[in-house]
Parts: structure tokens; sequence; C-alpha cells
């Protein structure tokens, strides 16, 4: 390996214009000196000398400033000039000299010259000079002053490059390099092929395409006519058969025709038949339904309302028994108290009888001691005896009237307890009556809804009534409608068909189809369009048209046209058309004296006027030749009766003529005439049906209400008798209550009277006593006082005994008479009522057991009579049934009818299409069977196979024909030029695949560069990151480092990490590191890559600035190590870095310049030890305290 | 030793005055140039380097001039008179 022997340098910075040489030697080389001093100008000498081109690198502005500025004491240097001297024995350099010498100058205006061992060089050559032994001015192992973090920061990519840099993979950049040109040039040629191959294939497609179609064609041909040939066979055959099928079908028509006539016939009669039982069952059920169901009904709800009757009287009985018991009860009560109280009078009257008699002994013995006493009391007074007389007289009167009083008195007492008896009965009877007037009211009540509900229904009735009758009536006139309508209506049918018919014969099919496209503007044929009043003219006018008949008349030209259009796109034939803007009327010249003018006898929509005169304005009818003759024959257009058409040219036509038809048919007219007239018939039939539905309901509704009239009335019979039950009690209690009250009135005036009466007695009484103490007066004697009165007190005793007795006897006389008048009649009275009561009960219940047993009948007769009704309406329901029944039948015969009809018409229609078919068939037949004859004898007799599709046959032939047609014009040479063309194309294809391979082998190869590529990258890699992890272990002892791939599958897409881990601390991002941490990392970093290829020389400025000392040291000790290798020179201030060197280069600065002192270590340790032996006192003493 | 070398540092200066004052005692004396190795008084590399530095700060400071006539040749150090 090179290395640097020494630097001559000349004006160079602060070197001055002296030459300077700095030794240099392999090994460990210290450069030290003051700082200014200009020591890190030897770093920028290695540099310049180099080629470095930054001035900046080189710590200048501009590379002109590196020349020596002088001194105060040197003039300035006129140039720069370093020279570098290698040794070049091992033969670093490929220059086969022991030494090489590179030189560089600069000058003042900045242009650099070089040599090489003496001779003038370019910077090229001498960069190509320095590459070959590894030496660049921007390599690694350059580290000026404060660039060790140089390796921190560049960016990984950077890092990684400079690893690709040292592993040498550039040498497999320049082969890919080559390999990808080699590539290119390949898919160009690629491309190329490519393009040719597309021309050929697009002539070849073309080519192929062309001689597919001659082929086709070709081949087509032949088909087309051997599918025609099979085609006409195959029509001729199918026409055949379709002949002899229509002639059988022709057959099976008219015989089903003839059956089907007399099934018509059959359904004719049975219909007749069916209707006519059909009617005889209506009658009957009216019949039935009207008299028998309702007079069953009726008395049915008769018994109903007699039962009902006969229950309410049941009822009604047990009321008033219950009634009649609750008056026996209290009548009885009353008698066993009048009984009692009788009873008691008597013992009263037997009491006080003996009490009389009592009295009246003692009267009458009293009277006797009086009589003795007045006797002799007489004996003393006379006049006293008549005074007494008077007295006495006075006496009796006196009683008389007292006794009458009492009498009075009874009486009134009497009357008013009568009086009191008859209000008792009034209140009864007012009681009764009120209970009676709320029964009344009821009933009254219950009349009038009776009423109403009756008014209601009859009401209800009369409207059904009236109903029905309007119905009946509209339904009738409904019936004779319809019956009118279908007669109509058939008569239409029959006509649409002989018209259908007529039009299948002999319409013309062209003017068909023109109609149904509903072109505007299109009428229709003249002979539609025209019709004949007169049946006999019909012949002649249909002549007289000719063949105008199927004329069709337009609205103008251009309808014309557009019919025309039609006519020809569907190839159906030629029609004359009429355009009313543009025909011309044909007229006759005069009128002639005979015949009628044709157009006089049609009628036509004025509209049609110059179409109908251009077809008949020049002709005229006449009764027969003989009229014509009279006329002139050539004179005029005539046409006879008979139908012979004499034209002006004198052209005579005759013969027999089978009439087309009528004239001015329309048959879409007469459709819908039939179309109306069914939608009529429906509506109508509809309406019928509706009619019928509704008269049915009101019969029914009818019946109900007759039914519920009858009961309603039934209803109010019975209320009406219970009410005027009901108001005769009430007017015999109001005529008691009268009794009462009139009784009430006479006892009151009697009481009236007696108390008169009485009043008089007690006038009386008064008087008499009065007169009665006169005399008493005069009666007083002494003794005849004595005896007087001892009489009176006698009298007084009588009197006393008298009026007791009186008293006696009138209360004996009341009792007398209360038995007598008063409760003897009234217990007669209650034995009387009693009686009646129970005779009344004993009525009534007899009443209840008639009523029952009438119930009882009247329930028999009900059962009976619902049994009668049920035997009725089976009865109707039966015959319901039956009419129901014959009904469907006659519907269904109708409908089998209408069947029939139609598919009798559709035979017709059929046969006579039939027939027109079998012409046709016939025509085509030996249209195709001539045409069969144009075709080659061979082909025909080679066909033996006839498909059965036809129709598929033929669209095969249209296809291939129009595939044919498609094909034109057919390029037959295409055939041979395609196989040219293909040949061409087959080794077009074979030359790309060529290419495509050589292309595949290249892109094979350039793969295998770039594995290469990358395993000797890897390789190189992985030993730097293994010296980097150990030298920064041995840097930084405790410490880790790694280098990072970013990323590893593809190195090259990614840059280099470096991990590092200083001993006792985290992970570290290497920009949070310190310097001293930082230089380490770089130094590990750089001594990783010398250690795997070192570099000739490293030149080291100041890396130690930020270590201390022990990290100094290991620094040291690893550049001594390395130094075995490589050639280092270092500068360094710090003594422990020296202490490590080799060799130390001194630099001073005198007066400005900068001056070299080199000290080899080596050879200056042997030298001291000698002087220290000699001189070991002296040096101790000067130093003695510095050492330690 | 850390102690040492922070002193080493900071009296750096006062190291290369009594240098000087070696130096220029020496010459007193012997009016000759004085040889390099009779300044360094341990014969460690450490202390010969250090002993270098300081003569090459007293050169760069205009007090010492420092002639070697070849290069590893003999070191002679012979002080500036100072005007």
């Amino acid at each position: 390996m090179p290395y640097i022997e020494k630097i001559e340098m000349k004006g160079f910075k602060s070197y001055g214009n002296r030459k300077v040489v700095v030794p240099l030697s392999k090994g460990f080389t210290a450069i030290v000196g003051a700082n200014g001093s200009g020591k890190s100008n030897i770093g920028d000498a290695v540099l310049f000398v180099l080629g470095g081109l930054s001035a900046k690198a080189m710590r200048a502005t501009r590379i002109s400033d590196l020349i020596f500025a002088g001194t105060k004491t040197e003039a300035p240097a006129k140039y720069a000039e370093v020279a570098m001297y290698f040794n070049n024995e091992d033969r670093g350099f490929p220059i086969d000299e022991d030494e090489v010498v590179i030189k560089r100058r600069v000058y003042p205006d900045g242009r650099s010259t070089y040599w090489l061992n003496g001779k003038r060089s370019s910077r090229s050559d001498i960069l190509d000079v320095l590459s070959a032994a590894m030496i660049s001015p921007e390599g690694y192992n350059l580290v000026l002053q404060g660039d060790i973090t140089k390796f921190i920061k560049m960016s990984p990519t950077e890092r990684r490059m400079l690893i690709d840099e040292i592993s040498g993979i550039a040498e497999y950049d320049a082969k890919k390099e080559k390999a990808l040109k080699e590539l290119k040039q390949a898919e160009e040629n690629l491309a190329r092929v490519d393009l040719l191959i597309r021309e050929v294939k697009t002539q070849l497609d073309k080519l192929e395409k062309e001689r597919n179609d001659a082929l086709r064609y070709l081949d087509l041909k032949d088909r087309v006519e051997r599918a025609k040939v099979t085609l006409l066979l195959g029509e001729i055959r199918k026409l055949e058969s379709l002949i002899e099928e229509s002639n059988l079908r022709d057959k099976e028509i008219e015989a089903e025709i003839a059956a089907m006539e007399a099934r018509l016939e059959d359904i004719a009669r049975e219909i007749v038949a069916k209707e006519k039982e059909l009617n005889a069952i209506e009658k009957e059920l009216e019949e039935k339904s009207e008299d028998g169901i309702l007079e069953v009904t009726r008395k049915i709800s008769e018994v109903k309302s007699k039962i009902e009757m006969a229950g309410k009287n049941i009822e009604l009985a047990k009321k008033e028994i219950e009634d009649g018991q609750r008056r026996l009860a209290k009548a009885k009560e009353e008698l066993k108290k009048v009984s009692e109280e009788i009873e008691k009078s008597r013992n009263a009257i037997s009491r006080w009888s003996k009490r009389r008699e009592k009295l009246k002994a003692e009267i009458k013995e009293k009277e006797v001691i009086k009589n003795e006493l007045v006797v002799k009391l007489g004996e003393i007074d006379r006049d006293f005896a008549i005074a007494k007389q008077d007295f006495d007289h006075v006496v009796e009167e006196l009683e008389e009237a007292k006794k009458e009083l009492y009498m009075k008195e009874s009486d009134i007492k009497k009357f008013e307890e009568e009086i009191e008896r008859a209000k008792g009965r009034i209140a009864q009877s007012n009681a009764k009556k009120v209970a009676l007037k709320s029964k009344i009211g009821e009933a009254k009540s219950a009349l009038e809804t009776k009423r109403s509900e009756l008014g209601e229904v009859e009401g209800r009735m009369g409207r059904a009534e009236t109903r029905l009758k309007k119905a009946e009536k509209e339904l009738e006139e409904k019936s004779r409608k319809l019956k009118k309508l279908e007669g109509e209506l058939s008569k239409a049918r029959e006509e649409l068909i002989k018209a259908e018919a007529q039009r299948e014969v002999r319409g013309n099919r062209a003017i068909e189809f023109l109609k149904a496209q509903n072109i505007p503007g299109l009428y229709g044929s003249l002979g539609e369009l025209i019709t004949v009043r007169d049946e006999s003219y019909a012949l002649a006018v249909e002549v007289a048209l000719g063949g105008s008949y199927d004329h069709v008349v337009v609205e103008d030209d251009r309808v014309a046209e557009k019919a025309i259009r039609v006519l020809k796109e569907k190839k159906l034939g030629r029609l004359t058309f009429l355009p009313l803007n543009k025909i011309k009327p044909r007229s006759m010249k005069g009128e002639p004296a005979l015949g009628v003018p044709a157009l006089d006898v049609v009628q036509y929509d004025p509209r049609f006027r110059n179409a109908v005169a251009y077809a008949l304005g020049d002709t005229l009818i006449v009764s027969d030749m003989d009229e014509a003759r009279t006329v002139g024959i050539g004179k005029v257009r005539m046409v006879t009766l008979g139908g012979e058409l004499l034209e002006r040219s004198g052209a005579i036509t005759g013969g027999h003529y089978r009439p087309r038809g009528k004239l001015g048919i329309n048959v879409d007219e007469i459709r819908k005439r039939v179309e109306k007239l069914e939608h009529e018939k429906e509506a109508l039939e509809s309406a019928v049906n509706a009619l019928r539905v509704e008269v049915k309901g009101l019969q029914n509704e009818l019946f109900e209400l007759r039914m519920k009239r009858s009961e309603l009335s039934k209803d109010l019979q019975v209320t009406q008798r219970e009410m005027e039950r009901l108001l005769a009690e009430d007017r015999a209690l109001e005529e008691e209550i009268r009794e009462n009250e009139a009784l009430i009135e006479a006892l009151e005036k009697k009481i009236h009277d007696t108390r008169g009466e009485m009043a008089k007695l007690r006038g009386r009484i008064e008087r008499l006593e009065k007169k009665r103490a006169k005399l008493k007066k005069a009666l007083e004697n002494p003794e005849a006082r004595e005896l007087n009165q001892r009489i009176r007190e006698v009298e007084a005793e009588i009197s006393k005994l008298r009026e007791e007795l009186g008293k006696v006897e009138s209360k004996l006389e009341g009792l007398d008479v209360r038995i007598n008048e008063e409760l003897l009649p009234r217990r007669t009275d209650l034995e009387e009522e009693i009686e009646g009561l129970i005779n009344r009960i004993n009525a009534l219940k007899a009443n209840i057991e008639e009523n029952e047993r009438a119930i009882k009948d009247f329930e028999a007769e009900l059962e009976e009579l619902k049994k009668a009704e049920e035997n009725v309406k089976d009865e109707l329901k039966e015959l319901r049934e039956r009419r129901e029944r014959l009904r469907n039948e006659i519907i269904d015969l109708r409908a089998e009818k209408d069947e029939l009809s139609s598919k009798l018409q559709e035979l017709r229609i059929e046969a006579n299409t039939l027939k027109i078919k079998l012409a046709q068939y016939e025509a085509t037949l030996k249209e195709k069977r001539d045409e069969l004859k144009h075709h080659d004898a061979k082909l025909i007799k080679s066909i033996k196979e006839v498909p059965l599709e036809l129709d598929a046959l033929g669209e095969q032939i249209e296809k291939m024909e129009e595939e044919i047609r498609s094909l034109e014009p057919v390029n037959m040479k295409a055939i041979e030029d395609f196989e040219v063309v293909e040949r061409r194309y087959l080794e077009l294809k074979s030359k790309r695949e060529q290419v495509v391979a050589e292309k595949e082998s290249i892109e094979e190869f350039i793969e295998e560069i770039e594995g290469q590529k990358k395993q000797v990258f890897l390789q190189t890699l992985s030993e730097i990151a293994k010296n980097f992890s150990e030298l920064f272990a041995k840097l930084s002892p405790g410490g880790s480092a790694r280098l990072i791939l970013e990323n590893e599958d593809d190195p090259f897409a990614g840059g280099l990490e470096i991990e590092a881990k200083p001993a006792g601390k985290d992970v570290k991002r290497i920009e949070a590191m310190s310097g001293g941490e930082k230089a380490l990392t770089a130094l590990a970093f750089v001594f990783a890559i010398q250690r795997y290829k070192p570099a000739p020389f490293y030149l080291f400025d100041e890396i130690d600035a930020h270590l201390d000392d022990a990290n100094v040291k290991r620094v040291a000790d690893l550049i001594k190590e390395a130094s075995q290798n490589s050639q280092f020179i270092v500068v360094t201030l710090r003594d422990v870095m020296m202490a490590n060197a080799d060799k130390i280069i001194g630099v001073s600065m005198r007066k400005g310049v900068s001056r070299v002192v080199a000290l080899s270590l080596e050879k200056a340790m042997k030298i001291l030890e000698e002087a220290r032996k000699r001189s070991e006192a002296e040096h101790a003493e000067m130093f003695g305290h510095l050492s330690g | 030793e850390v102690f040492v070398v922070d002193d080493f540092r900071v009296d750096i200066e006062k190291h290369v005055y009594r240098l000087h004052e070696i130096v220029v005692d020496m010459y007193r004396e012997t009016k000759e140039p004085i040889n390099f190795w009779d300044l360094v008084f341990d014969p460690t590399p450490k202390i010969v380097a250090r002993t270098f530095l300081y003569l090459l700060f007293l050169s760069n400071m205009g007090k010492v001039d420092l002639i070697q006539e070849e290069p590893f040749g003999e070191i002679f150090v012979v002080p500036v008179e100072e005007a």
C-alpha cells in the first residue's frame, strides 16, 4: 500500500516563499503546534494536492487565497505549490515507479496546474491515478478540523453509499448498465417485430375473412339451389296434401252443417215445448202464491190473534177472580163483623129489655105508691088534684119530648155513620177509578201505536203495490222490446253472415286489407258506398258499375299514393283509386226521353258525388233491349234491367250475370249494427232481469206486509175490546160514586131535618119544664107539700126510672133499628154480595176453562193451518224449482242454439274459404310444377327427403340468399393470397419468439448481477458492522453500537442507520449525544471501515478536541494499532495523543511564516535514555515537582 | 491523574514560561544553542511530547528559535534576545 513520504509546500498559505518539507513516514505521525501556527494548513495542503476544488474545505474563500499573502518582511508568493511524494514500492499506483510525485500549483488568477512525476498532467488524470490507489480528496480517510461528526451527520443513504463504494459494487453497476443497454436494444427489436406482425396480421385477417366469405359463398350457392328445389318439392307435396285435406274437410263440413241444422230444428221445438211448460208453471205458481198461501197465512194470523185474545181473556178473568176474591174476603170479614154486631146488639137488646121490664115493674110499683099518695093528696086538695093532673100531664109530655129528642139524636148518629160508610165507598171507587184511568191510558196509547203501525203498514203496502204495478208494467214493456230486439238482432246477424260470406267469396282482399289499415281519407270501394233504393234496379246498376265496383274512393291523390305504396309493399295486387279532389264526373249529353239515368236510382253520401258520377253519370237504365233500341244504341251508355250493357261504342255485353250481391253493403257497418244491437239486447236483458228481481222482491215484501197487517188488526181488536171493558167498569164506578153521593146528600138532609126537629123539641122541653116548675109551685101545700114532696120524690124516682126507661127504650129501639134497618140489611147485602162474588168467580173460572179449551182448539187449528201453509210453501218451492229448472234448460237450449248457429255460420264461412283456398292451391300447384321443370333434373332426383317444415326451409333459403347478397362482391383470389400471407405471418411469429428469448436471458442476467451486488454489499456491511460493534465497545467500554439497514430486503432502497449505546446509558439518538460521544461513534465507524479495507493513509485533524484524556488514550491506542496497516497523520494538541505517535511534526509560526520541526519519538526515546543517565540528578532538581 | 491533566491545562502558560526561564538560564550559562534533549527531564513519551509542544509554543510566541538542520535531526533551542 502506498504511503506519503513527504509533502513539499511553497507559497502555500502560511508557509512562506521558501520550500517547506514536511517529512512523513509509515505509521503514526502527529502534527502539533500552537493554535494558529499553521498545523491545519498541512491538512489543507494534502487536500489541495489531491485535487480538492472546494476552497471552503481548505478554509479559504477562494482557491487563490491559498497563495502565501506575504508579511512585513516577506513578499507575497507568486503562486502556491504543493508536491506530495508517495511511496509506490508495492505499486499501489498503476505506475511503474517506486515513487509517485503529484504536484499542484495554483496562480492568483485561480488557475491550477498539475504534475505527475514531473510531467504536466490534467486534474482528471491525477484523480484517475489517485482513485486507482483508492485515494480521493473527498475520501472518508480525510477528517478535517471539526469534521469528525460528518459520519454522524451524513444521511443514512449517504452512509450506505459509503459502504457501496467500499464494497466496490460499482463494477456490478457498470455490468448492469451494459446489460440494460442490451435489453433496450432487444426491446426495440421486439417492438419492430411486433409492428411487422401487426401489419401482416391485419392483412391476414382481412384475407382470411375474404377467403372464408368466398368459400362460404360457394357453399351457400350450392345449398340454396338444393334448398330451393327441396322447397318446391315440399310445396308441391304440401299443396297436394292440402288439396286432399281441403276436399275431405269440405265434405266433413257439409255433413256437419246438415247435422247442425237438424239439431237446431230439434232445439227450437224443444224450446217451444219448454216455454209452454214454463208458462203453465208460472201461472200455477202465481195462483198458488196469490191465494193459497195468503189465505192460509191470514187464517193463521186470525187464529193466532184469537189465541192471544183468549189468553188475554184468561188473564183478565184471573185478574178479576183475584179482585173478586179479595172483595169476597173483605165482604166476608165485614159480614163476620156485622153478624157479631148483630149478636152483640141482640144481647144488648135482651139485656136492655130485662132492664126495661125491671124498670117498668119499678115504675109500676112507684106509681102505685104515688097513686096512693096522690089519692091521699087528692083527698087533700081537689085543686091540687087538677094541678096535679096538669102537672102530670106536663111531665108526661116532657118525657115524651125528651124521649123523642133522644131518638133524634140516635137517628143523627146513625145517619152520620151511614154517611161515613158511603164516603168510604166513594173513596174506594175513586181509588179504583184512578187505577182504571192509568190502565185506560195504557190501552189508549197501545191502541194509538197499533193504529199508527197499521197505518204505516198499509201505507207501505200501498206504495209497494204501486211500485209492483209499475215494475210489472215496465217489465212487460221491456220484455216486448227485448223480443223485438232479438228478432232484429238475429236478422242482422244473418245479414252480417251473408255479407261476410259474400265478401269472402267476391270481396277484394286488397280493399279489405287497406280498410283494415285505417288510412284516413280512404272510404272504401264504390260498390260499398252506393245503395239502390228500388231492388229492381240493382242488377242494372251493378252491371253499369262493372269494373268500377271495386274502385276505391279516397279523399285525395295523396291518400291514393299512400294506399298504393302499401299495396306495393305487401304485394297485394293493383287497385284503381278515385280521388275526390281529382276525379271528373261523367255526364250524359242531354236527357234522353226514355229510361232512367243510373245516377237517379242510387243513393250515396253527397261527398262521393263525383266518384259516383264518374262511374254512372253517363249511363241510362232502360227496361229492355227494345227500349234501348228506341233510345238508340250507341247514343248513350245503357243498361237494361236484365243486365245487358250497351256501350256508347255500340258494343253490347250480355248473357247470364251472377250478381255480386247487394250494393252498398258495408260489412263493417252491419257488424257495427249487430254489435250495437247486441249491446242494446244485453242492456235490455239486464234491465229485464233487474225488473224481475224487483218484482219478486216487491211481491215478497207485499206478502210480508199483509201478514203484518192482519196481525196488527187482530191486536187492535183485542186492545179495543179491553178498552171497552175498562170504560164500562169506569162508568159503573162513576155510577156507584154518584149513588153514594146522593145517599150522603139525602142523609145530610135528614140530619139537618132531625136537628131542626130536635131544636123544636128542646124548646118544647124548656117550655114544659117551666110549666112544670109553675105547676109545682101551685102544688105547694104543706101537707100537700109533704105529700107532694113524697109524690115528687116518688115521681122523681118514677121520672128518673122513666127517664132511664126512656133511655133504655130508645137504646133498645136504636139497637132494634140498627139491627133491623141496618145490620140485617147490610148482612143480607153482604151475603148477597158474597154469593154474587162466588158466582162471578165461578163464572170466571168457567170462562177461563172455556178459553183454555178454545185456545187448545185454536192451537190445533193453528197446527193444521201451519201444516197447510207448509204444504203450500213446499208446493210453491217445488213449482219454483221446476220453473228455475225449466228456465235454465231453456237458457241452455238457447245457448246451445246460439252456439250451434254461430258454429254453423263459422262452418259456412269455412266452407266458402275452403273453396277459395282450393282454387288457389290448385293454381299454385300448377305454378310450382312449372317452376320445378326449370331446375336440374339430376338434382331433383337426388333429393330423397323433403322436410315437413317448409316455412323453416323458406326462411333458411331467404337467410342464405341474404347472406349471399351480403357476401357479394366475393374475392375468389383471396383463397390463394391467404396462404402466402399466412406463411409470412408464421415466420414473423417465430422470429418474435427468438427476440423474446433473448430479452428474457438479458433480464435474467441483470437479475443475477443484482443478486451478486447485493450479496457483496451485504458481506461487506456485515464485516464492517461487526468491526463497528467491536470497536465501539473498545472505545466506550460497557457500551454497544450497531449498524442497521433501513431496508433489510432491498438495502439499496434505504440507508444505513447507526444505533449507539454509550456505557451506562440507554440507546441514544445520535443527535442527542455529546460531542465526545459523537466523535467516538464516528471514529468507531471510520476504524471499522479501516479494519475491513484500509485506505493508504488517514488524515485526522483534531479529532480529540472533545475527548477526555482516557478516551484520547483509547483513540490513540486504536490509531497506534491501525497504523500498522495504514499511514496515520493526526493533527492534535493533546499530549496523550502525541505520546502515542511514532513521529511528531511540530509547527510554529515565526514572523507570520510557519516553520516545521520534525521529531522521531522512537529515536528520541533512545537518546533520552542516555541523556537521562547522564544528567538525571540535574533534571530531577529542575522538574522534580512536575513528575508523577 | 485527572487533576494533573487539569492542572497542566490550566497552568499551561506557567509551564511554558518556566521552560522559557530554563532555556534562558541555560543559554546564559553556556551561550550555546541548547539541545532539545537537554530540556527533557523525564524520558517518557508524554514528557517528551509535552516539552516539544511547550517549545513550539515559545517559538510561536517569538521567545525561542528552534533550529533543525534536517528532518528528524537534532533540534537546538536558542532564546531570542529581547530588545
